[in-house]
């Protein structure tokens, strides 16, 4: 499903149809970290969890609530443990600001759309 | 409580009253103990105090000896300190309030215990090796120190059977008499057997065992016995924690500090000419995995495996030898107390102690962020740099870093340990070690001067050629391991699971699971090494075969997935794919070990849960062979096809995807279910044992587990550090258009591809044959054919 279509929301489970987020978001863990690492990529949902590619795999969530805002930029998902993770799509700012010391190689980016296509197109991968 | 106190961690100053105060040297600012009465000629008895306990000597012990420190205005400390120790001991070696050891006077002894049951073999043996009479009568002289220090008194052959002993220990006392003449086989059982001794007492027998072995193969280095040696390395890093426990700081020190140096490395050595045998070990096409050795160490080095790597670093100029390990949880519970013990001792102390190729270095401990070094991409010729590399951090502000303990001793070398305490534990660094030094050593230099460093640090005999026992004791826990995994868990987190004789240990582990019996009757006589890595030896199990029966039929991983169906296109997939002709599939830390990765990975998860080490695949059995690839929720833009017999290097499953998490407890399992509510009880029951589970039992849980859960298949199959390339059977690809863009790209980078039985056959480095197989993941399943060896 293109997210453009969903309304800004609330999001309970279980979620019937498959909704996906074609975007590369930055992780905010909250107090309590569930999930470690930075990044992740074209998040979905479906049923009771919602699911991402980092680099090196597949992640996947229980969940009791997601918050859509922004225009799906923000995703506020409060696990079914009670934890807070909050997705906010990635820009070139947010990178260098949050992520780029988190990452490989400290790597460069000349602008949103090349470091989108980074992690969009797999070229992360050797 | 005051027992076994080292003299020579005090200090003493002259008060203004004109009495000596006793410092401890770790807290100047209160005395613990104050010498009275020092300049009194009629003096005939001193009460000295210390740490609120009263200690009764006599005047003809310690009267001399103190004297030279009273008239003394500034007072030179280690001077005195030795000055008070030859007086009271006549010149040995390790002085402790407590009974002394002395050499020149031997008064007799109380009534032996009964010898312990283990003992009475080994009291009719001669010990070949040093072939020693019996020793002079044994006397225990000058001050007693009860264990709890509640009543300290003097003690001498007058009074010695009225010393108040008020903790009786459960198992006899080995008495010196006793210990001396045991050959060194029997002090191990004793260890073992955890029977009393006394430190001090001990660390002489095994001095004396040194020195005469030593001596021997000093006049004929053809005696040199690496077996003997390990065990007088053992027995030393026995008295040391012995001491430890005693809290006698310089005992541990002197025992290490005798243990490092107890390994010859002559030209037999596999690792005599170190540079030479990296070099000779290292695969040129493949040289980012580094040089692999097995059979190494006794019991503390996971799978008896090095990997070693010479490396330029920075702004170097010159190559770095870098040693990597990884040690077991008991071996890495220990090393905080003896990291601290190190620390504590004064840096001139431990300089002066220190065995002989590190002797007078500088020790520095910190803890720094652990850095993967990595190259620049775009220049594969480029040195190691941090810049390059990657810190695995955990997102947060400020993040949290994984971090190590380094070691450094300079001018020789660094050893870094991974730290297991924090916020967050990156459980599959936290058993790491790295050491590294210069390379170009002379001969027999390198390795020595590394073990030194080990030994020091209490991590054991690592660069010791294992002994048979040693494989076979790790033949024995692999088997547990597979089999058991919650099982045997449990048990190798104990120190008897690595110190037991193998049969003891075989019997302890049938009487915990029964059911290991037929597994050790089965399958231990035919258990072979495997190679994973060049030079990298395993021990495989049978595991496949019985898995087919079951309906196993092979391993996938997927390539190129950014998402629940999305795919990387495959121009960005062929690369790794290449990579992985060469390298084989690496896990997350091989991969990282590599420093020949590319920027922006952020792998942290699996570091933080433990999985990293492993290699993920998921399990096609015959019932799964009629579902479609789509619903492996793991398939990526290409499937990586593997033999099943890649599991007989060991491996661990389950039916559904938890990351690769080790060690899982049965509440933890609990906990997984109970989150995992939607999941309908008919397959919850296939996940109630997932921890104690075989891979044999695995494919019958995967195909119930499957069969009644109804969603995307997600069961995944753990094989360790690297799938060799030699177990690809073939690549899956999502349509022909792909198919003919991967064999473009293949073409341009030189890569043959065959025509063989019909199928476009890959044609890998070493001849390895992978075929090129097409299946549209949403109308298509997995074909049995497709792991045919071609």
């Amino acid at each position: 499903m293109n997210p453009t279509s969903l309304t800004s929301n609330t999001l309970t489970p279980p979620v019937k149809s498959e909704v996906q987020y074609e975007d590369v978001y930055f992780i905010e863990n909250g107090a309590k970290a569930e999930i470690y690492g930075p990044i992740a990529i074209n998040p979905t949902i479906f049923q009771h969890a919602i699911s991402w590619n980092d680099t090196s795999g597949n992640k996947q969530l229980k969940f009791s609530k997601i918050v859509e805002l922004d225009n799906k930029k923000i995703l506020k998902i409060t696990t079914k443990k009670g934890v807070e993770i909050t997705l906010i799509a990635l820009t070139l700012d947010l990178f260098n600001k949050s992520v780029k010391e988190l990452v490989s190689g400290n790597p460069n980016f000349k602008n949103d759309q090349e470091l989108k296509d980074y992690y969009l197109q797999g070229k992360f991968l050797q | 409580m005051v027992s076994n106190y080292d003299f020579r961690n005090l200090d003493f100053e002259k008060s203004n009253s004109g009495d000596i105060e006793v410092f401890d040297r770790s807290n100047k600012k209160e005395p613990i103990a104050v010498l009275k009465k020092i300049s009194s000629a009629a003096i005939d008895t001193l009460d000295i105090v210390i740490k609120g306990d009263v200690v009764k000597v006599s005047k003809s012990q310690f009267q001399s000896a103190l004297q030279a420190i009273a008239n003394k205005p500034n007072i030179d400390v280690s001077k005195c300190v030795s000055n008070v120790m030859a007086t009271l001991t006549g010149q040995v070696d390790v002085v402790v309030i407590g009974e002394l050891i002395n050499k020149a006077a031997m008064p007799k002894l109380p009534p032996p215990p009964p010898p312990p049951p283990t003992a009475s073999a080994a009291n009719k043996s001669v010990d070949l090796m040093t072939n020693r009479p019996p020793p002079p009568p044994l006397t225990t002289t000058a001050i007693a120190v009860s264990s709890t220090g509640s009543v300290v008194q003097q003690k001498d052959e007058a009074n010695a059977k009225t010393a108040t002993t008020p903790f009786t220990p459960p198992l006899p006392e080995i008495q010196f008499k006793h210990m001396f003449p045991a050959p060194a086989e029997q002090l191990w059982t004793w260890c073992v057997g955890k029977y009393p001794m006394k430190p001090e007492q001990f660390l002489f027998v095994i001095n004396a065992k040194a020195d005469d072995y030593q001596a021997i193969i000093k006049n004929d280095p053809s005696k040199v016995n690496p077996n003997y040696e390990i065990l007088l390395h053992k027995l030393y890093d026995k008295v040391a924690e012995m001491f430890l426990k005693a809290g006698n700081r310089y005992g541990y020190l002197d025992a290490r500090s005798r243990s490092a140096e107890m390994l010859t490395f002559n030209q037999a050595h596999p690792l005599y000419n170190f540079d030479q045998a990296v070099l000779q070990r290292t695969d040129p096409k493949m040289s980012a995995v580094g040089a692999h050795f097995s059979h190494f160490d006794t019991d503390t080095v996971k799978g008896h495996h090095l990997r070693i790597d010479q490396r330029k670093f920075d702004n170097d100029t010159h190559l770095t030898n870098v040693l990597q390990f990884q040690i077991n949880h008991v071996a890495r519970g220990k090393l905080k107390a003896f990291i601290n013990a190190i620390k504590e001792i004064p840096p001139e102390i431990l300089k002066e102690k220190l065995p002989a190729l590190l002797k007078n270095c500088d020790i520095t401990i910190t803890e720094v962020p652990y850095v993967f070094k990595g190259k620049n991409p775009n220049n594969p010729s480029s040195n190691y740099t941090a810049e390059h590399g990657f810190t695995p951090k955990i997102t947060g502000t400020p993040p949290t870093s994984a971090t190590i303990i380094r070691i450094e001793f300079k001018g020789l070398g660094v050893v870094e340990i991974g730290a297991n305490e924090g916020v967050v534990i990156f459980k599959a660094l936290a058993n790491n070690v790295v050491a590294s030094q210069t390379a170009a050593q002379p001969p027999g230099v390198a390795a020595a001067a590394l073990q030194q460093m080990f030994s020091i640090l209490g991590l054991g005999p690592v660069l010791a050629p294992s002994r048979a026992e040693d494989l076979e004791r790790s033949k024995i826990g692999k088997l547990f391991h597979v089999f058991y995994p919650r099982d045997s868990h449990e048990m190798q987190a104990t120190e008897e699971f690595y110190e037991l004789p193998i049969k003891d240990l075989m019997a302890k582990i049938i009487a915990k699971q029964p059911k290991m019996k037929d597994v050790f009757e089965k399958y231990l006589k035919e258990m072979s090494e495997i190679e994973v890595n060049p030079g990298q030896f395993v021990w495989s199990i049978n595991l496949s075969e019985e898995m087919r029966k079951k309906g196993g039929v092979g391993l996938v991983m997927g390539i190129g997935a950014i998402g629940i169906n999305k795919f990387a296109p495959i121009s960005e997939v062929a690369n790794q794919l290449i990579s992985m002709f060469n390298l084989g599939a690496l896990s997350t830390v091989d991969r990282l070990q590599t420093g020949a990765f590319k920027a922006g990975l952020s792998s942290v998860d699996d570091l933080v849960q433990g999985g990293a080490e492993q290699v993920f695949t998921s399990l096609v059995t015959q019932n799964l062979l009629k579902r479609n690839i789509s619903n492996f929720q793991f398939h990526g833009t290409v499937q990586l096809v593997i033999d099943l017999d890649a599991v007989n290097q060991g491996c661990y499953g389950y039916p559904v995807a938890i990351y690769g998490k080790k060690n899982i407890t049965d509440a933890d399992v609990k906990g997984f279910i109970s989150e995992n509510d939607d999941i309908p009880a008919e397959a919850t029951k296939f996940l109630e044992n997932m921890n104690n589970t075989s891979p044999i039992d695995l494919v019958t849980n995967i195909d119930g587990y499957a069969a009644n859960e109804g969603g995307p298949i997600n069961n995944e199959v753990l094989l360790k550090n690297r799938i060799p390339p030699q177990l690809f059977r073939g690549v899956v690809l999502r349509s022909e258009n792909e198919k003919a863009e991967l064999l473009k790209i293949l073409a341009a980078k030189s890569v043959k591809v065959e025509k063989i039985k019909g199928i476009d056959t890959i044609i890998g480095p070493n001849g390895i044959k992978i075929g090129i197989h097409v299946a549209n993941p949403k109308t298509a399943a997995f074909n049995a054919a497709m792991w045919n060896k071609l």
